[in-house]
Parts: C-alpha cells; structure tokens; sequence
C-alpha cells in the first residue's frame, strides 16, 4: 500500500484537503474522482464511484465516508462504506467499516471498529461448481 | 491569464462539490461547486476556473475569478481580478482591482487603503 502524497499526485489523486487544512461538511461527486485527505475533515463524503485516500498525517472525523475504494494510512473516525476497503500500516481507524468485496489491514494499524464484510452472495456456489451439471 | 491549476495544486475538482467550511493554508483551486465559506490565508491566492463556482463567503489574500460567485468575495489586503469569462454577483472587498472586458459582474464595491488593511 502506498502512503506518500508526492506518489498519489502523480497518479491523479487531487489534494482536495491539504495539510493543515480544516473543511467541515458535505464533499459530494457527480463522477469518479480519485481524492486525497491531508488535513482535518469532518462531515459526509458521498463519492460512491471514487478513491478515497488518507494520507499518513490526515484526520477524519466521518459521519459517512461512501465510495468504491477507501485507502486509510492517517486517522479516521466514523462510519466507512466501500467496496475496497484498505488500512495501512500506519492508520489508526475508529468506528465500523463496511466493505463488499476486499479489506486489507496492514500489521501494525490500530483498529477499533466493527467490520461487516460482503453480506450477501450474489451467485449460488451451486451453480457455479463444475460439478453440478454434470450430476 | 495565470493558471494556478498545476496537475498538484490543492483545489476542488470539476465533478465535485462542497457544502460547509472550509479553511485552507495556501493556494486553493474551484474547478467544482462550493457551497459555504472558503477562508485561506493573506499570502494565498483562490482562483475560481471557468468551470468552477462558488455561492457563499469567499476570503483570500487575492482572488482570480474566471467561474460563476455569488456572494461576498474578501480580498481587503489584495487584489481580486474578473477575467472575461467571469460571471458573478457579489459584494466584494479589495486594494486592487482588475475587470477584464467580457466579464459579467454585477458587485458592490468596497476599495481598502494599506492603512485600513
């Protein structure tokens, strides 16, 4: 997991929050962003389609953080809902964190959060053994 | 005009928006939607792009202001300039100020001195 801002620049994150930064409220998207979180925020973001990530020295006081791929190496507090949930080695994440498809904590992240992982499986594994139609 | 959007510049995005405060320590680029109060420090610099707008409080050192404003635009100890593509409404608060031709503003004005600053 990468954690430098200078990486996340290069590869299309926008400093949406930088250092030392103080924004309060609702950040909200019509398209996939990729969204990079250096100073304090607090509030909602709603960016379902979108890359979160929060960077080493961010902190994140969440109501709701929504999109498709949440990276967190700072602090975060609150409620998380993705589809690709990542913690770094650095992070100190508290709250609950809902993920669909794949979470990843890295050794050495403090976690103190309930976690609720896919709720649902979308395709009956009978259907999808090779097996089964042979029968 | 000056582009302050370099590919690393701190800013708001076109496709996004934000509704609340915000207080930032340097530079700051609208290409989204800003519903609020944006406050950066004296030494910095907000530029609103074409695409961007703001409907609110805006407080900076200077502003450039190519997008949509509807507000209040605080610029007391510098200058605020309204390129042609400009479109705006807004009380605004400056020690210089520049309107290029084209642009649509409809302001009250407020001009400061260095001693009032």
């Amino acid at each position: 997991m990468h954690e430098d801002s200078a990486w996340a620049v290069s590869t299309g994150f926008v400093r949406v929050v930088p250092p030392n930064a103080v924004m309060r409220g609702t950040l909200s998207a019509s398209q996939p962003q990729r969204i990079l979180i250096e100073g304090t925020f607090s509030g909602r973001m709603l960016l379902p389609g979108s890359t979160v990530l929060i960077a080493a020295a961010a902190d994140v006081d969440a109501e709701l953080i929504e999109a498709s791929h949440v990276i967190v190496h700072g602090r975060s507090t609150g409620l998380i809902r993705s589809g690709e949930l990542e913690i770094g080695a650095t992070a100190n994440v508290e709250g609950s964190l809902q993920y669909a498809t794949n979470l990843v904590v890295a050794a050495g992240a403090i976690l103190r959060a309930s976690i609720h992982g896919p709720s649902a499986v979308t395709v009956p594994i009978a259907a999808t053994t090779p097996n089964s139609t042979d029968r | 005009m000056r582009d302050l959007s370099t590919p690393d510049a701190p800013g708001l995005p076109y496709g996004m928006a934000f509704e609340g405060e915000a207080t930032i320590n340097g530079n700051y680029t609208l290409k989204g939607r800003l519903m609020g109060t944006l406050r950066l420090p004296a030494s910095a610099t907000l530029f609103v792009a074409g695409e961007g707008s703001a409907e609110g409080s805006l407080q900076a050192g200077n502003a450039v202001i190519a997008g949509e404003v509807e507000g209040t635009i605080d610029c007391g100890a510098g200058a605020v300039e309204f390129e042609p593509s400009a479109r705006c409404t807004v009380r605004v608060k400056y020690r210089e100020l520049t309107i290029a031709r084209g642009a649509a503003v409809d302001a009250e004005l407020q001009q400061t001195s260095a001693t009032d600053a």
